[in-house]
């Protein structure tokens, strides 16, 4: 670069931040981890630079790195942060402190945890005023109300009292971004500011960002492991892998031609990529580097499908043939390639697809799953002796469907719409107040004791959090054995036998019986969970969420891996997602819950390509889409507002508070799920949208 | 047949952190821990006091003798003095030592074990079954611990092995309550609730899952027992209740000493005193070590 960063900044006109050659440490038992290793970029007045990557690559210590905010043991061993020509990484921690919260605004992921219980909102977005600047206590009171008006909390006046349980998740994230607007920063760093919140608050939050950083002209660094939600809000993205930037440039330019394989093998990964042929996801083998001895040469050699001598030995630099496009690869994607360099993972294509679909219809007279008039509801109870009942949470409100022998049925839904509850009824751990679920026939909810028990060997249940799933105190072994421990299958060297099956089935290998759960990794643990459900040879699995916890790598491993083993045996699933673009790719029949209500069910394409209810529309244009020409070219569509509390649920549609077609019977009749097609697509609204 | 995609070139364990049980985590944070080998030194050495010492060091414990009756320390052949019936002192607090750290330890043992099984079967069942065993325990905590065992240890006639059962009769309530509150977090663990969804009993839970999941809480409240039952026996006997005569303990020592401190015998109260002391500090040390070495596996 040629002009002097320090003289530019000066001058005004360069980029706000200009970070260059960072690197920081953090010291651990066995020496330091490099996280961050040589990382250089700028952010211009009104631009959002996306920073993209898996878990552990560095991408949010670079943003802790610029605040100073690291962990205990961390430092900063070199470069430098330049925010308009000032060097921060040189400042003292008193006058750090001067920048944090006045020229540099943060946002967290979890808003739950950022905001202080026992304060009120209006007192902590005062704090930087209070802390950066001299204003009297009137003109901070007007202030506040000025910045939570902004990002558009409802009435800010009234709620400088309100207390953050007393917001909804997506408001408290709104109220995190007017505390770090408050003293009117020139950047915002916003690190996985959506992950906590449900698609419909994601895209509103996105939405202010974006709209923020053009009112304002901030420079805004968003931090995030989802490619769909930098695609149509970033101006240019930076694709982190193992402490440094690997790919660098505008946002078409790096989803319409990726050069860098890693940022070609993230993209394979997403599930959406491949929902209409339902090939094989690709999934990067391996994990991430050691960053306390990185690997010499490029850091993704030993995973990437490219990879040559050279690369192993010598260190890509970070360059471009075109101006604003760099990469540190020597075999760029796209690039003729050198003799040794051939395509050894070319994704395999599965021809049972266009089967799978078939033998789905074909079964479909066959259920092996069948709910009907499912009824579940909480009590709300106060006061902790006398439990006194003062309300009850609808979770599940008259709910039907079936799911025919084979097939994958995806569940999707906001958070609290009662696809868990489902989930947990399915598998016997939930007691329905009503309703009758019957699997291959036989009705189980009047079941007890032993007779129970036995029953469910046949239906399994997939956790999120594979981790909090295992006893952390059980050997791999023991905690596969049990369940056959439990039904008393077998005799001891029979389990043992079994158990190292199991592993071979998911992949891992025997010797991971003899260890504990804390040593291996996520996606690995969730291939624990899966073994552990295949143990009793169920005929269905429910699957909670079984991959929004994991990266989108390791994702498509499970997602392949559970492909493989419902056609090996003929496994019926019931998946449950918040992510609809998952369960497109996985399943035969999609249903989609609101607020406790089945609205819409009918074969996936069906459902995905001609929405009937005006909420499943909603919610496929609300989906972040790693395309960031589809992202831009829809205008405004999605869900509004917020999901209303299941205490209490509107009267008639549930759906009618948030929908743009509601009339008077909406709020009068409760819509019935009415056939659309012969195919079983039904939908439950009193205006279904037409077909065109 | 499709082969599931192996998990290819993935390390099976992530290699900076080497496979460590907790039993063999714990101990070794527990022994950076100065304050912790300092207990456990002391815990050490009393063992060995008491139980090997004896067969080392030969003294009069059965014959009173007055002419030896009284004697300061350092006296010939008695290093720590005489009582005032001429019982040599240091011979005395090993065989007084015995009966501390048998009933302290067994006390604390049927305690935790009682207690632990008590509070995580009311805090797994939950209801009206955690309602009733909870009262129980609640009203037990409210009659004064004290005047509970010295009610039951004048209706008996005591016995070490009687001592034993009062003494953690007095103290299962501490361990119940403690575990139950960590059985109610722990029973809305997802691999708890796992093993109710493969059919897994409440036996089968409670003693598979829940126990050795509060194993933490337990051990740790384990040391503070051990502490406890050793002043509770040294109160007892220190107020008649104890073990009859002519059986030794720290306690009865020490209630003895009493009567002469008129005469300047300070001995018969320091040594006695010096060692209930020592040991009670010693259990508490190890304790707190062990509950910060349990956070920081916890930590991880």
């Amino acid at each position: 670069m040629s002009i002097d960063p320090v003289d530019a900044g000066r001058a005004g006109s360069g980029p706000v931040l200009h970070v260059e050659d960072l690197r920081t440490e953090i010291a651990v038992r066995n020496g330091a981890v490099r996280a961050v290793d040589g990382v250089s970029f700028t952010v211009g007045r009104g631009e959002l630079l996306g920073v993209v990557g898996e878990s552990g690559c560095g991408k949010t210590m670079t943003a802790l790195s610029i605040m100073r905010l690291l962990p205990d043991g961390g430092r900063i061993a070199g470069g430098r942060v330049l925010l308009g020509g000032e060097d921060l990484a040189t400042l003292s921690d008193k006058e750090i402190r001067q920048v944090r919260g006045k020229r540099i605004g943060m946002v967290f992921q979890d808003p739950m945890t950022s905001l202080n219980p026992t304060i009120p909102i209006g007192r902590q977005v005062a704090e930087p005023l209070r802390l950066h600047t001299e204003l009297s206590s009137r003109q901070i009171t007007d202030r506040v109300t000025e910045v939570l008006e902004l990002v558009g909390l409802p009435q800010p006046a009234k709620r400088l009292n309100a207390f953050p349980h007393e917001l909804s998740g997506g408001m408290r994230q709104r109220v995190m971004i007017a505390r770090a607007l408050a003293c009117d920063p020139e950047l915002l760093i916003a690190d996985e500011p959506t992950t906590a919140l449900d698609v419909t608050i994601q895209q509103q939050i996105l939405e202010l960002i974006d709209d923020l950083r053009s009112r304002l002209g901030m420079a805004v660094i968003l931090v995030t492991h989802d490619l769909g939600v930098i695609a149509g809000r970033a101006d240019r993205v930076a694709v982190m892998y193992a402490g440094r930037i690997v790919e660098v440039t505008d946002t078409n330019r790096l989803f319409g031609n990726p050069r860098h394989p890693y940022t070609e093998a993230l993209f394979e990964a997403l599930p959406e990529n491949a929902a209409k042929t339902r090939d094989k996801l690709y999934s990067i083998p391996g994990l991430p580097p050691d960053l306390v001895t990185p690997p010499t040469g490029c850091r993704f050699a030993a995973r990437c499908r490219y990879a040559t001598e050279q690369c192993r030995t010598e260190d890509p630099p970070l360059r471009g043939d075109i101006a604003g496009h760099d990469y540190a690869c020597f075999f760029p994607v796209g690039d003729p390639e050198p003799q040794s360099a051939t395509r050894t993972h070319q994704i395999r294509r599965h021809d049972d697809v266009s089967e799978d679909d078939s033998t789905a219809m074909a079964q479909q007279a066959e259920p092996l799953l069948e709910v009907e008039n499912l009824v579940k509801t909480f009590p709300v109870t106060a006061g902790l002796v006398l439990r006194r009942r003062v309300g009850s949470v609808s979770a599940i409100a008259d709910v039907s469907f079936t799911v025919a022998d084979g097939e994958t049925f995806g569940l999707v839904g906001e958070s609290g719409c009662g696809k868990t509850t489902i989930g947990r009824s399915i598998v016997g751990m939930e007691q329905p107040d009503s309703g009758a679920i019957r699997i291959g026939g036989t009705e189980f909810t009047a079941l007890r004791g032993k007779e129970r028990r036995q029953r469910q060997r046949n239906t399994q249940l997939i956790f999120q959090d594979a981790y909090a799933a295992l006893d952390p105190r059980m050997r791999v072994g023991a905690i596969l054995s049990e369940p056959l421990a439990i039904h008393e299958v077998g005799n001891r060297a029979q389990r043992t036998k079994r158990v190292h099956d199991l592993l071979g089935e998911v992949g891992l290998p025997r010797s991971a019986a003899d260890r504990y759960p804390h040593e291996f990794s996520g996606g690995q643990r969730q291939r624990i969970g899966l073994a552990r459900a295949l143990a009793l040879q169920p005929k269905l699995i429910v699957a909670d969420e079984p991959v929004s916890a994991l990266d989108v790598s390791v994702q498509a491993q499970i997602l392949n891996l559970m492909g493989d083993l419902r056609r090996r045996h003929g496994l019926t699933y019931v998946f449950i997602s918040h992510d609809l673009s998952v369960v497109r790719y996985l399943a035969h029949t999609i249903g989609v819950m609101y607020l406790g209500k089945l609205v819409e069910v009918g074969p996936a394409k069906a459902v995905y390509n001609r929405p009937r209810h005006p909420y499943t529309r909603g919610l496929i244009d609300t989906i972040p889409v790693a395309d960031p020409w589809a992202s831009k070219a829809r205008n405004d569509g999605g869900v509004r507002g917020e999901l209303p509390s299941a205490v209490n649920p509107p009267s008639g549609c549930r759906f009618r508070t948030r929908c743009p077609f509601a009339r008077e019977i909406c709020a009068e009749e409760e819509p019935r799920l009415r056939s659309f097609e012969p195919d079983g697509h039904r939908a439950a609204c009193h205006f279904p949208l037409e077909v065109g | 047949m499709p082969i599931p995609d192996p998990a290819p070139g993935e390390p099976l364990a992530q290699q900076d952190e080497p496979a460590r049980p907790m039993w063999r985590l714990v101990p070794q944070i527990l022994l950076r821990n100065k304050l912790a080998v300092a207990g456990l030194g002391v815990v050490v050495f009393f063992v060995l006091f008491c139980f090997i010492g004896p067969l080392l060091y030969h003294s009069n414990q059965e014959l009173a003798n007055l002419r030896t009756a009284d004697l300061p320390p350092g006296s010939p052949g008695f290093p720590l003095g005489t009582d005032d019936v001429g019982y040599d002192e240091l011979g005395r607090l090993m065989i007084g030592g015995q009966s501390a750290l048998e009933v302290g330890l067994a006390a604390a043992a049927i305690a935790t074990v009682f207690g632990s099984l008590w509070g995580a079967v009311a805090g797994y069942l939950g209801g009206w079954v955690d309602v009733i065993m909870m009262r129980i325990v609640d009203t037990l905590l409210a009659t004064p611990g004290l005047f509970l065992v010295l009610l039951l240890a004048s209706i008996i006639t005591p016995t070490e092995g009687l001592l034993i059962l009062v003494i953690a009769f007095s103290s299962w309530l501490g361990p119940a309550r403690l575990v139950r509150g960590e059985t109610l977090s722990l029973r809305t663990r997802d691999y708890v609730q796992a093993v109710r969804m493969m059919g897994g009993g409440n036996r089968r839970t409670i003693l598979r899952h829940i126990l050795p999941n509060a194993i933490g809480v337990i051990v740790v409240n384990t040391t503070f027992q051990i502490a406890d039952a050793v002043l509770t026996l040294a109160a007892l006997s220190f107020l008649g209740f104890g073990i009859p005569p002519p059986h030794a303990d720290w306690g009865g020592m020490l209630s003895k000493g009493t009567d002469f401190t008129a005469n300047d015998y300070w001995w018969m109260i320091v040594w006695p005193g010096l060692c209930i002391v020592l040991i009670v500090v010693a259990f508490n040390f190890l304790g707190d070590a062990l509950q910060d070495a349990f956070e920081v596996r916890l930590r991880k």
